[in-house]
């Protein structure tokens, strides 16, 4: 276990400067004159030089790299270039509100796509068509269009959650779940469809199998056989979509974080990239790894215990 | 029956768990709507600095305007009011205004409000770099006459500098503020509120308390102010319909109709953003046609204006043939007729000028331009005029249209006080007269208005817009009207001049 642990984690160091190189890279040739964008309309080009002097603009961009992965190493992911806020404040203040909706969406998905599916893998019949029915619909329509139909009729019509704005888990518990609950919502409904589907099929097989009906003929009770056998073979599948879905959730939660005005990465991500802003980039691009490996670590572990047949000794 | 109970329970711990989060949430969060308590803007743009020579006079100043004091106040008829400053004066030549300024006036940090310290700010701003201040860089030296006397000194006379001193440029920070160099993260000022960084989520929620000391309480009745930037206009509109916030600006007329229905106000006023083409290569360089007056009328008689008014705009803006603004002393209704939607005139004259087979005009293309391009493309090019866009990214939008590398650019620009449109487009090293042309005529209407006296100036605009209309230095389209919209129980007066109006135009109904 501790050797698949730390495998994983060589892995995902590898990831980080791997794709961090490219990705500098990528933006580097990308941004056309970022020290003009940053010192405004009125500079001379006196001024403009100065500034790309300063921020190391003028050098050959290996260089560059080497400069900011020697400080990124050690913590130290700078200072914005166009809003002088320190990187590592900023990401601390914004990753709550994206995390929260990312795993938010995550648990709410599992438990409800779980649920479903396995509803619709015992009962069959209408249900389970109709389930599949509503699973293509959440699946295919996009989340932001959920969005602006939830805000308008849970919120601004029934005035049941807020319309927008992050309430914070240390100021209120109860406002922050309520200014959650429907940006959660929206992404979760097509997670939850496609963890649906994945968990009906996997359950269907393996209730067809031999050894299911050995363990009916010897006397299990059916909720016994589906919680304790049934789900854990049919497991896999189910975590193999939600850790593919994550990555998704973290990039999709921009536009729901700009239709409920949510202060998030998503924004900061999107304004960064169009200013080229290289330090808040680079810092979005690691920690954004870093959470992707992370969690499919833990998924991974959990498949392993969940499923001793895939588990790594 | 264990997977029964399982479920029973399941739904049980479902709804109590959704009472507990509805009943604790609501619509609203602030105390806003109808009290004195908090006024509360959802407003579009965003704010990087507080420090003012970063910031220009387009709508970020409102993150600005609570915190800090301005010389002078511009009222909503765009007319010059004291504030900071009593009275003023200009010498014969107009290049010397000696200023009286109040002498009862302490920054929140203890620090005098004096003529040092007006010296200290014009020249920390003056050593800026941000849009605004290019509008006042006339200043060559301010002179410290007595401890409330300040002259400012001009290289030229500058028309637009009375107004400049009630927006950015004339905004009072604390001079240990100043020499702190904190001003970009920390303002310090005099002005009516102070900003609550405790309070304060960076971009997400910007809040701003009263200054229990400030020397004109009256005129600024809310407890607590409070600045919410959204990027999307649907959740601005969210955030008012919820109570949320009171006032959302920078609003489309898509959302007007809803806006009504919904019980909440919307005010239109013309702002002064002009829309259209800057025709920067009149001397034919990269498309020798445009040398030609008779190609840059053709152009001008070739767009249907008011259709596109109507059509793209709901109505809601002003068609025009001039860069100057309709409420200014330079606007001439007359000339609003010398091009009327003629197609067949515009191709007579195409011809005449020896360019039946078409003309070519490149400009960039950016993804913030929505169907106007597409408008003019297919207006223009059935005379034969044939505009062609090219793709940048839209962070470098504005840095390429000022490149010098284009014939032309699509802009959308705000054009208030006459002078202020000939700094920005007309004078040789304006930003956007971006291949730097130049032509006696105007250059020399341009001087006398500079060093004409107030009552002569708007004479000799209205010949200078006479003059860029019938040589169609421009192809403007229209004036864009703005929108507001607020709640029934806030009371919002437009402004002369003012995307964005300042905190003194709203007050709680009565």
């Amino acid at each position: 276990m501790v050797r698949f642990v730390a495998a994983r984690l060589t892995s995902g160091i590898i990831l980080v400067v791997v794709v961090s190189a490219i990705s500098f890279w990528l933006i580097y040739l990308g941004s056309g004159d970022i020290a003009r964008t940053i010192v405004g309309d009125g500079a001379t080009d006196e001024q403009v030089v100065v500034k790309a002097q300063e921020l190391g603009l003028d050098q050959p961009i290996a260089a560059q790299f080497l400069m900011w992965s020697s400080r990124a190493i050690i913590g130290d992911f700078g200072v914005s270039w166009f809003t002088n806020q320190g990187i590592s404040t900023l990401i601390t203040a914004k990753l709550p509100v994206t995390l929260s909706i990312a795993v938010g969406s995550s648990l709410v998905s599992a438990a409800v796509g779980i649920a479903l599916g396995v509803a619709a893998a015992l009962r069959r019949g209408w249900l389970d068509r109709a389930l599949q029915i509503v699973a293509i619909v959440g699946f295919a329509l996009p989340g932001f269009w959920f969005a602006l139909v939830l805000v308008a009729t849970l919120s601004v019509q029934a005035g049941l959650f807020p319309a927008t704005g992050y309430v914070p888990l240390s100021a209120s518990p109860s406002g922050w779940l309520s200014s959650l609950v429907l940006p959660v919502a929206s992404l979760a409904i097509g997670v939850t469809a496609a963890i649906a589907q994945q968990v009906r099929s996997a359950v269907i097989d393996v209730l067809r199998q031999d050894y299911i009906r050995s363990l009916r003929s010897r006397g299990l009770s059916g909720s016994q056989i589906v919680f304790k056998h049934a789900l854990r073979n049919a497991s896999p599948s189910a975590l193999t979509v939600l850790s593919l879905q994550f990555i998704n959730l973290l990039g999709g939660a921009v536009i729901i974080e700009r239709i409920f005005a949510l202060p998030g990465l998503g924004q900061m991500t999107l304004d960064a990239t169009v200013q080229g802003d290289v330090p808040v980039i680079m810092a979005i691009i690691v920690f954004t790894i870093v959470i992707v490996v992370v969690v499919n670590l833990i998924l991974d572990v959990a498949y392993g215990w969940l499923n001793p047949k895939v588990r790594i000794a | 029956m264990v997977r029964k109970r399982k479920t029973s329970l399941f739904i049980a711990t479902m709804a109590a768990v959704t009472l507990v989060v509805t009943s604790c949430s609501g619509g609203s969060e602030s105390g806003g709507g109808g009290s004195a308590a908090e006024l509360a803007i959802a407003t579009g743009s965003q704010i990087n600095s507080y420090d003012p020579p970063d910031v220009g006079d387009n709508p970020a100043s409102q993150y600005l305007q609570p915190v800090y004091d301005t010389l002078v106040r511009i009222d909503e008829d765009a007319e010059v009011q004291p504030r900071l400053a009593t009275e003023w004066e200009y010498d014969a030549t107009l290049t010397e205004l000696t200023m009286t300024l109040r002498d009862d006036v302490t920054f929140t940090d203890g620090e005098e409000f004096d003529a040092e310290a007006v010296k200290a700010n014009l020249e920390h701003f003056l050593a800026g770099t941000g849009p605004a201040v290019r509008t006042v860089s006339d200043i060559e030296n301010v002179e410290v006459v007595d401890e409330h006397v300040v002259r400012i000194d001009l290289a030229t006379p500058n028309p637009a500098l009375l107004r400049y001193l009630g927006l950015t440029a004339g905004m009072m920070a604390s001079p240990a503020a100043i020499a702190g160099g904190d001003l970009a993260t920390t303002p310090i000022g005099s002005g009516p509120y102070v900003l609550d960084t405790g309070a304060t989520v960076p971009q997400s929620r910007y809040v701003y308390t009263r200054n229990e000391d400030y020397w004109n309480a009256e005129a600024y009745p809310y407890e607590e102010v409070a600045l919410l930037p959204m990027v999307d206009h649907t959740a601005r509109l969210n955030a008012l319909r919820t109570g949320q916030a009171d006032v959302a600006n920078q609003m489309t007329s898509r959302f007007i109709d809803e806006a009504e229905s919904a019980g909440l106000v919307a005010t239109i006023f013309p702002s002064g953003d002009v829309m259209g083409l800057d025709l920067f290569d009149r001397a034919g360089t990269f498309s020798p046609g445009l040398a030609d007056p008779r190609v840059r009328q053709a152009m001008n008689l070739a767009i249907d204006r008011e259709q596109i008014v109507e059509q793209l705009y709901d109505g809601r803006g002003l068609p025009s043939t001039q860069i100057f603004n309709p409420d200014s002393d330079a606007w001439v209704d007359e000339l609003n007729d010398a091009y009327p939607y003629d197609p067949d005139a515009a191709r007579a004259l195409l011809a005449e000028s020896g360019h039946a087979d078409g003309v070519t005009v490149t400009i960039p293309e950016y993804s913030g331009m929505g169907d106007l391009l597409a408008v003019l493309k297919q207006q223009l090019g059935e005379v034969g005029i044939t505009l062609e866009g090219k793709t940048v990214p839209d962070a470098q939008a504005n840095t390429e249209m000022r490149s010098g590398n284009y014939p032309a650019a699509l802009i959308q620009l705000q054009s208030n006080d006459p002078w202020q449109a000939i700094q920005l487009m007309l004078q040789p090293n304006s930003p956007w007269n971006a291949m730097g042309f130049e032509d006696p005529s105007v250059s020399a209407l341009i001087d006398s208005a500079r060093n004409a006296g107030e009552g002569e100036r708007a004479a000799i605009y209205q010949e200078l817009n006479s003059y860029l209309v019938d040589e169609a230095w421009f192809m403007p389209v229209l004036f864009i009207d703005t929108i507001m919209i607020s709640s029934a129980d806030t009371e919002l007066t437009p402004y002369k001049y003012s995307v964005v109006p300042p905190l003194e135009a709203f007050r709680p109904k009565a």
